[in-house]
């Protein structure tokens, strides 16, 4: 079930982006800089991106998706796909509930 | 005098600023700088034995130290072997010809007053040389630069074209697993025994022309892949992953079917032949006996339904009566063979597919016919007998002169028919001892066969069995380097190819006994399914395993690094471990590196501070050293390092021009990058700049954002 996630603008947003449709693979995160706002907005390795700003990677390349991530502003929306699997980091699985999305200021954590 | 000097001196070192050449600062707290600046001369004078660099005066004044350093860069730049010691000044000014000339560097010096001052000035002479550092370590960097990016590319090209190649074979051989499967899966039986036997001789050329290369084509498939992705990982690159439907579990999963279906088809044919067989045997008894009792039934009927008893006499009616009751027991005979005849036929009909018990041939069949043999004689005898009473009775008729017919009212055999019938009986026992004999002979050969074929199996599939075992205990008791184990595994190779010759005799041997119809062997357990499953099991498992070092030992080179490298850096390392405690601090690590020529930045000199120090502590152990110096020498890229190519290429700038590209990298590379860079957009930006961070990144799949 993919979740909505939205960082607070500007970059960088703290994260390792990896594949895209020229490596025959789905667009992941594998690696969250601790202390970022990716590591702040939950965002864990192994998250799938599905779509950025409202548009759908299905067939973009690395280059694409990069782009776009770079071209974003204010804030960057993401919307994941989760998998349950057995690893290291600690992220919990998906769940349906809405309120999952973070939105800027409400976090106790966001600073400034 | 001087002040025009140091005038030119300052026009000198504005003008190199203005070409981007960062100077070696010559401050007073830069004296690692200086040290490693001497290093490198040192380093690079080394082989010149007529030139011993201990300082920044003195030993620059034959000006040898110049024309050495000249010549250990560009050879073709001048000849060193004509210059000696007695013309320090005609050297010094050669030096600065050519380096004007050639290099770029303005005429800094005054010969005669280096040769003539006692001491010359240390920070001119410092200042001078330090632009030769420039000129070449920067040279070589750039040299390095381009071809870590040729490299890199070039890698990229090669990993592209074994993706393509895989996804073709995959194809190929899937498209072919495709359309033989439903061959394979085709069971429809043919009428005759030949067309059967040809099928049969499809399905052996299938098994021994065409399905091996195609085991082959699978093997080497599975080998393909497995040393693109150890390549692709040896590159940092993220691994390989076929298209839809050619993941090599696809393939194995075809490959599967494939086998399955042959099974079937073999064992159908097999069963489909001796069921034909048995009809035909079976078709040629009914044909028999129907025709013996056709024979016999033709023209009785014509006689029974005679009325010839109307008009006869007593006498004759009482011979019809008893010819009637010889026929009606010979009636009762026939019946039995009748039945039996049906029951042929019923068998015909319904002949069952499975559990055909084999015809086994009994030797009481001869022995039968011997006795039948034996039998002969006496039934000569009584033929002769007949053909006496025949005699006699027409002697009689003639000397009475009856008029009665002299066929014989008691019996429906007639003389002429004895007669057919013994020359028949003489025909045939001659040609029964014949064909007794024949398949007697076939029987006898038929068993040197299956001896033969047992012989022979009995010794091949021992030895295949050894030979995986071998292989086995290879990689496992293996404790010596890569190499000896390869060389062991190409050993195993060559032994298992000249022993082929074998399995194709012993096809041969089964091809003989599969035509003459044997399908049992005592002698041996192994079948010839059994020797070729495990003679392609052996062939894949070789393959296999060789692969498997192979993929170790390109691993282990592309980490490595030579013996004469380590020695270098333990040298470099100790000379600047100060107090020999197997540390290094900032300042002599950066001498250190500037006297590889590895001339940097503030910032690029922060960046690998931070690799080797991560935990800040201010030293650097020689461990940390070395992976850095494994990292840099070493073929193992990363992003991050390709990123650091292109920025010496475009001097330092976020964003590279196509025409700098062109300049330092050969046509194709230069348009490959034109071609795929995106424009720069960052801080800084002009027309035609593009973005070499993101086209690296993206070469490896990973982008940090």
């Amino acid at each position: 079930m993919p979740q909505n996630v939205i960082l607070p603008g500007p970059a960088p947003w703290g994260f390792r982006l990896s594949g895209g449709i020229d490596f025959n693979q789905p667009l992941i995160i594998t690696r969250i800089t601790p202390g970022s706002k990716a590591s702040t907005a939950n965002l864990c390795p192994g998250d799938v991106i599905v779509a950025i700003n409202g548009l759908s990677t299905e067939n973009m390349t690395h280059n694409d998706a990069q782009e776009r991530i770079k071209a974003a502003a204010h804030q960057l929306s993401l919307r994941i796909e989760r998998y349950v699997n057995i690893s290291l980091h600690t992220c919990k699985p998906t769940s349906p509930t809405p309120h999952q999305a973070i939105v800027p200021g409400t976090h106790p954590q966001e600073q400034d | 005098m001087r002040f025009h000097k140091i005038a030119n001196v300052n026009k000198a070192l504005d003008y190199i600023a203005s070409k981007g050449v960062k100077l070696v600062s010559i401050g007073a707290e830069e004296t690692s700088a200086k040290e490693g600046l001497l290093l490198w001369c040192q380093r690079k004078t080394a082989p010149y034995r007529n030139v011993n660099i201990q300082n920044f005066h003195l030993s620059w004044k034959d000006g040898l130290g110049l024309c050495a350093l000249i010549h250990r860069h560009r050879p073709d730049l001048i000849d060193y072997s004509k210059l000696n010691k007695d013309d320090p000044i005609g050297n010094i000014n050669l030096a600065m010809e050519i380096a004007e000339k050639h290099l770029d560097i303005p005429k800094m010096l005054d010969a005669e007053d280096v040769v003539n001052t006692a001491r010359p000035d240390e920070r001119t002479i410092m200042t001078y040389v330090s632009c030769y550092y420039h000129a070449f370590a920067g040279a070589q960097k750039a040299e390095t630069a381009a071809n870590r990016i040729c490299k890199v590319l070039a890698v990229n090209q090669e990993n592209e074209r074994l993706m393509e190649e895989y996804e073709r074979l995959a194809s190929e051989l899937l498209e072919w697993i495709r359309r033989t499967i439903p061959w394979l899966e085709n069971r429809t039986p043919e009428k005759t025994m030949q067309a059967m036997q040809k099928k049969l001789e499809d399905f052996r050329d299938y098994r021994r022309k065409h399905k091996p290369p195609k085991v082959q084509e699978k093997c080497q498939l599975e080998i393909n892949f497995n040393t693109l992705q150890t390549k692709l990982r040896i590159s940092n690159r993220p691994a390989f992953m076929p298209s839809e439907g050619k993941m090599v579990s696809d393939i194995a999963g075809a490959w599967q079917r494939l086998e399955q279906a042959e099974k079937g088809y073999e064992e159908w044919l097999l069963n489909e032949i001796r069921r034909l067989e048995r009809l035909e045997h079976l078709a040629e008894k009914f044909r028999q006996k129907a025709s013996t009792h056709e024979q016999w039934a033709y023209g009785k009927e014509q006689i029974l339904l005679q009325k010839d008893y109307e008009s006869a006499s007593l006498t004759e009616v009482r011979a019809m009566l008893r010819k009637h009751e010889a026929f009606e027991s010979d009636l009762a005979a026939h019946q039995d063979r009748v039945e039996q005849i049906a029951a042929i036929a019923q068998e015909l009909k319904y002949v069952p597919f499975k559990g055909l018990q084999l015809l086994t041939f009994n030797f009481s069949l001869i022995s039968a016919h011997d006795q039948f043999k034996a039998t002969l004689p006496e039934a000569d005898g009584e033929r002769q007998a007949i053909l006496s009473i025949q005699n006699e009775v027409e002697k009689v008729i003639q000397s009475y002169s009856m008029r009665i017919s002299a066929s014989n009212p008691y019996s429906t055999v007639t003389v002429e028919e004895i007669r057919t019938k013994w020359e028949k009986v003489k025909q045939l026992v001659p040609q029964r001892d014949q064909s007794l004999q024949e398949e007697l002979a076939r029987q006898h050969a038929n068993e040197r066969l299956r001896r033969q074929f047992a012989a022979q199996a009995n010794v091949i599939g021992p030895w295949i069995q050894t030979k995986m075992e071998e292989i086995a205990r290879s990689s496992i008791e293996m404790t010596g380097p890569l190499e000896d184990q390869m060389n062991q595994l190409k050993q195993y190779e060559q032994n298992i190819i000249n022993y082929k010759h074998n399995i194709d005799k012993l096809e041969g041997d089964h091809q003989l006994i599969q035509e003459a119809l044997v399908f049992d062997n005592k002698h041996t357990n192994y079948t010839m399914e059994h020797i070729r499953v495990g003679w392609e099991l052996l062939l894949t498992t070789i393959a296999r395993t060789i692969n498997e070092v192979e993929t170790q030992i390109l691993t282990r080179d592309a980490k490595g690094i030579t013996q004469e490298q380590m020695n270098d850096f333990r040298a470099s390392f100790n000379h600047f471990d100060r107090r020999k405690n197997g540390l290094m601090d900032h300042d002599d690590f950066r001498a250190c590196l500037i006297s590889m020529g590895y001339d940097l930045g503030e910032a690029e000199f922060a960046r690998i501070m931070s690799l080797v120090d991560p935990n800040g502590q201010g030293t650097v152990t020689f461990q940390s050293f070395i992976d850095f110096m494994t990292r840099e020498t070493a073929d193992t890229d990363t992003a991050e390092q390709v990123i650091a190519s292109f920025r010496i290429l475009a001097s330092d700038k976020p964003y590279i021009l196509a025409d700098e590209l062109r300049r330092e990298l050969p046509p194709e590379q230069a348009q490959y990058c034109i071609k795929r860079m995106p424009q720069y957009t960052g801080p800084g930006s002009v027309p035609g700049a593009l973005d070499y961070t993101s086209f690296s990144s993206a070469l490896y799949g990973e982008s940090d954002l």
